[in-house]
């Protein structure tokens, strides 16, 4: 074991020893608990800065810790595979399970599954630490699917409330969907390769091709890269609520406020870990890549819009962190793997702060009942110059000096290979959606807020564009291989070009509406339009029926198995 | 584990052991029966008995080692044995259980002795005593009771008959015998009602011994079997899977789900021990790990079963929730035996089913589905038996006690075993594996085959 990374295997290590001691003395050690969680889960963050630390000192390399096992190294070796990404992570999943667990030490005091709680919640975090070190698909896979697991146990935390383990089943049902295709990724990995070791497995996948044929000995042949690659996406699909599997996220709010925190901020991510973490294995596959930014694209779009649909608060944060996982995901299926995972930590950093703080205006709100303040429509006027100024700048302006800026000042790539569609989607949906938020809050159209709103704006997009090229090139320091990703992800000409010309169409289409709508004007649109309109909006209010959908072909299974039984 | 791969009629670990073992039980049952008055004595008796053989049995593995698959699956039925009587209440009702428990393992080493004769009297022997069980001490008897207690009869007539007819009619009547046994559509009934029905304890005991009869059958006739019978009984694998899985769903006691969740898994043991063909050894290394790993497990999932049924009776789990509130050491057990049934990490049945899906067998991608169909189905029964057991409030007009030390002490015990078992797949795995396409050089061997091409770039 290499010495300055011995200190890299505690890290994973500590919340686990903290885990199962809860789990075992939990009732000796009562409210104590939390201090043995708290502890633990603190060291493993203060160890995960400095691995980070000496990571980065080093030359880019993968540093494996063996731990003497005996198992064949092309099927199973357990260690610690460390290199800038599993350090990022690292810090990330400690940095957010330290907070969640000291907001947690009072939020849920005297609550009656306080050991349990801090049990699970140390024994996830390890899980997620060995996942992200997983120097082999094997492992990795192991821990994915006790993520899934765990994840189910933590969402039943209240037991005893039927919606709570209603909304756990569900969820681990589709994770078990997305574990079963991953399973399937595996196998037909090894069986194809001979070995599930990442570089190992890299290394073949790039020097042979081989096809297979969709129905036995049929024709056509399809890649084994693109098949076992769009395998494991639906691992990633289901884990990180990828539309069509995303309907387990916006209804996992009965859970305790920090345990969504930990979700939205932390387990979600999993699924744009594990596209970075085969990045290479993605980068022979542009087909799966097309096919991650499809989904990821469709994510975006339905998540944003039933989330600006829905009347309820938690299940508008639900679709919110759906929308959110669209953006990492598609950032991966445009080449941009870094990104990905800079998304993901600057997500989890906004969704932690968003859940804990709403966990602390709930406790508030119960205490004092002049808390929410009420809201007037009446006092403010329907949206004042300041207003649409402020939104022509956000969605219109100040995506063009992103893209300019992206043709001018970045080394990278992202010109030549048309990955400057992720800023324009970013900007222009992330600030139509903020210019939603404003339409409905004129009452808050003042100077200071709107500057605030574009200042935030300029912040992020510049945040981006600084993270577009500085983070690449830490997580992956070889150019070659960034543009290869780049490379093998870019869409046909025509594709891009309609894809960018139908966004345009659209934003400016619906700025037109709305400012006249907002106006008191009246604008002729077709009647198959406004219909289509009011089409839409019923799918979205109604989730695109798919939950119903689902509940509908679990009840055709459990009536055929209810004949079957009285038949048999 | 590699030193057991020589078939199950391999030289079994001494003979001196191996008799003085079944003696001791042998006299422990009949201790059991004279002390027959005084429940606890009789139970104190069977466990020191059953103990004793046990150790003389380990003591001699640890002098010799293993040397036959045999020695593993004779640690199996003792061991679990032992733990039943553990987990079992020294009471009055309590005593069948003791009895049958001692029976059935001294009739699981009579049947897995080499000679040819002993097993046939041993297998003969445990459908009547199963029926004389089940008539006895049976739960009610409905019409899935007497199918049961019928598929038995069928059993002895066809051990009755096999030594008369022609070879392929014999190997016929053997596959009846490894339906009823292990089991498999459409003969699981006598499966079921035994492990659903016998009283206490014992369920486990005969959800162990059955499924271990009728994989030394099956290892037996493999490699007899003619290439049509293969793909028949691929398909009644299948089947099996599709109908077990169908009605663990809608099961509502305990023990229906448990009962049908291990038909499914010995569906998939079948799948592989008829697609695996002509890969000895490797075939029964990996079909003794996962049907170790299997019993194990469910062997668990079988005697927490009987202690819901020993404090509840035959309520259905509708009618008892909220044991994880009531019952916290017995939810905490539970969960943890359904992780590993689920097949889920660390524990032993998610190293058996991963050995299998990377041996890249001629059906793969048919095993792949119908291993996956298995892990989904098990995704599904298993939490909703979760919940309705552990899950929501508790009901007030029920007493609720938590384990005592026997029965949590077994419990603890089969998850150790599972756990440990899980282990010594690094032995498995530690195989030296072609660096590619297996799947390639089987590509044409059957119709479910795809067809790799291979191109070196």
């Amino acid at each position: 074991m290499a010495s300055p990374f011995l200190l890299a295997f505690l890290i994973p290590l500590l919340p686990l020893l903290a885990g199962i001691a809860i789990g075992l003395f939990g009732r000796v050690l009562g409210e104590q608990s939390s201090r043995v969680g708290v502890a633990a889960v603190v060291s493993a963050f203060v160890a995960a800065v400095w691995t980070l630390y000496e990571t980065s000192l080093l030359a880019p390399r993968h540093v494996l810790i063996d731990l003497g096992s005996p198992i064949s190294r092309d099927f199973f070796e357990f260690g610690l595979y460390l290199d800038r990404l599993s350090a990022v992570m690292m810090v990330v999943i400690t940095g957010v399970s330290t907070v969640v667990h000291l907001y947690s030490v009072r939020y849920l005091q005297g609550d009656r599954g306080y050991a349990r709680f801090f049990s699970l919640l140390g024994l996830i975090t390890s899980v997620l630490l060995w996942l992200v070190c997983s120097p082999n698909l094997f492992m990795l896979f192991v821990f994915w699917q006790l993520l899934s697991w765990l994840l189910y146990l933590l969402l039943a935390y209240n037991y005893g409330h039927p919606p709570a383990y209603h909304n756990a089943f569900k969820t681990l049902l589709v994770h078990r969907i997305g574990d079963v295709a991953f399973l399937a990724g595996i196998a037909l990995a090894f069986n194809l390769y001979g070995t599930l070791d990442f570089a190992l497995l890299f290394a073949r996948a790039a020097e042979s091709s081989i096809t297979l044929p969709l129905w036995p000995g049929g024709v056509p042949l399809v890649d084994a890269v693109t098949v076992l690659t769009l395998l494991i996406f639906i691992g990633a699909m289901a884990k990180s609520a990828q539309v069509p599997l995303h309907v387990w996220l916006p209804d996992t709010m009965d859970t305790p406020t920090p345990v969504s925190a930990l979700m939205h901020a932390g387990i979600v991510n999993a699924g744009g870990f594990l596209l970075n973490r085969l990045a290479p294995l993605y980068g022979l596959s542009p087909t799966t890549l097309h096919v991650i930014f499809v989904i990821g694209g469709l994510t975006i779009l339905l998540g944003a819009t039933m989330m600006l649909i829905q009347s309820d608060i938690k299940k508008t944060l639900g679709f919110s962190t759906v929308g959110q996982m669209g953006y990492m995901i598609m950032e991966c299926g445009l080449g941009a793997f870094a990104l990905a995972i800079f998304h993901l930590i600057a997500h989890g950093i906004f969704k932690a702060t968003l859940f804990l703080g709403a966990g602390h205006v709930i406790h508030a709100a119960r205490r004092d009942p002049l808390l929410p303040p009420l809201f007037s429509r009446e006092e403010h006027p329907p949206g004042s110059r300041l207003t649409w100024v402020t939104g022509l700048t956000m969605t219109l302006v100040l995506p063009l000096m992103i893209l300019l800026a992206v043709h001018g000042f970045l080394a990278i790539p992202l010109r030549d290979q048309q990955g400057a569609v992720i800023f324009l989607f970013f900007a222009w949906v992330t600030a139509s959606q903020a210019l939603f938020s404003l339409y409905r809050l004129n009452a808050v159209a003042t100077w200071t807020v709107e500057v605030g709103m574009i200042m935030a704006l300029v912040l992020i997009g510049v945040t981006y564009l600084w993270a577009a090229e500085t983070f690449t090139y830490f997580l992956y320091p070889l150019p070659a291989e960034v543009a290869g990703y780049f490379q093998a992800a870019a869409l046909p000409n025509w594709l891009f070009d309609a894809l960018v010309i139908v966004t345009t169409v659209l934003i400016v289409g619906v700025w037109v509406l709305l400012y006249a709508n907002a106006r008191g004007r009246d604008v002729v649109v077709p009647d198959w339009a406004s219909a289509t309109l009011r089409r839409i909006y019923l799918l979205a209010l109604h989730r695109l029926y798919l939950d119903a959908l689902y509940a509908k072909l679990g009840q055709g299974l459990i009536r055929v198995a209810q004949r079957v039984d009285r038949m048999i | 584990m590699s030193g057991m791969v020589d078939g199950i009629s391999g030289q079994v670990l001494g003979y001196q052991t191996l008799p003085l073992a079944a003696v001791i039980v042998a006299i422990g049952l009949l201790g059991a029966l004279a002390l027959w008055t005084r429940p606890r004595a009789a139970w104190a008796w069977a466990l020191g008995a059953l103990g004793l053989a046990c150790a003389g049995l380990a003591g001699s593995w640890v002098e010799t080692g293993w040397t036959s698959t045999a020695d593993l699956l004779f640690a199996l039925v003792a061991g679990v044995g032992l733990v039943a009587l553990l987990a079992q209440h020294p009471t009055p009702r309590g005593r069948p259980a003791v009895l049958l428990t001692l029976l059935g393992t001294f009739l699981g080493f009579c049947a897995l002795w080499p000679e040819p004769a002993m097993r046939v009297w041993a297998l003969g022997g445990v459908g009547p005593v199963l029926v004389a069980a089940l008539i006895r001490f049976g739960a009610p008897r409905d019409g899935g009771w007497w199918i049961g207690v019928g598929l038995f009869g069928v059993g002895l007539a066809v051990l009755a008959l096999r030594p008369l007819v022609e070879s392929e009619a014999a190997t016929l009547l053997g596959l009846i015998v490894v339906a009823l046994f292990l089991p498999v559509f459409p003969l699981h009934g006598a499966f079921m009602v035994a492990v659903t029905r016998l009283p206490g304890t014992a369920t486990a005991v005969f959800a162990v011994l059955l499924p271990v009869l009728g994989f030394s059958e099956l290892l037996a006739l493999a490699p007899t079997l003619p290439v049509p019978w293969r793909s028949a009984l691929l398909a009644v694998a299948v089947l099996t899977a599709v109908f077990g899985s169908l009605k663990a769903l809608v099961q509502l006691r305990m023990e229906g789900v448990v009962a049908y969740s291990q038909f499914v898994q010995m569906a998939l043991l079948l799948w592989y021990v008829v697609a695996a063909h002509g890969r000895e050894p490797v075939l029964t290394e990996t079909a003794l790990y996962l049907l170790v790993a299997v019993l194990l497990i469910w062997s668990g999932l079988h005697l927490a079963a009987s202690q819901v049924r020993a404090r509840f009776g035959s309520l259905s789990l509708e009618q008892v929730s909220g044991l994880a509130r009531t019952m916290p050491r017995f939810a905490t057990l539970v969960v943890l035996l359904v992780t590993g049934a689920m097949g889920l990490p660390l524990f032993a049945l998610f190293a058996a089913h991963l050995e299998i899906l990377i041996q890249a067998l001629p059906h793969f991608f048919f095993g792949l589905a119908l291993f996956m169909f298995v892990w989904l189905f098990a995704s599904w029964y298993f939490p909703v038996l979760m919940h309705r057991l552990l899950f929501g409030r508790p009901r007030e007009d029920l007493a609720y006690w938590d384990l005592r030390m026997g029965e949590a002490t077994s419990l603890v015990t089969m998850l150790v075993l599972v756990v440990l078992w899980g282990l010594l797949a690094t032995d498995l795995f530690m195989q030296d594996r072609d660096p590619v396409p297996d799947l390639a050089a089987h590509a044409g061997d059957g119709p479910e085959a795809m067809r790799p091409e291979v191109v070196p770039q």
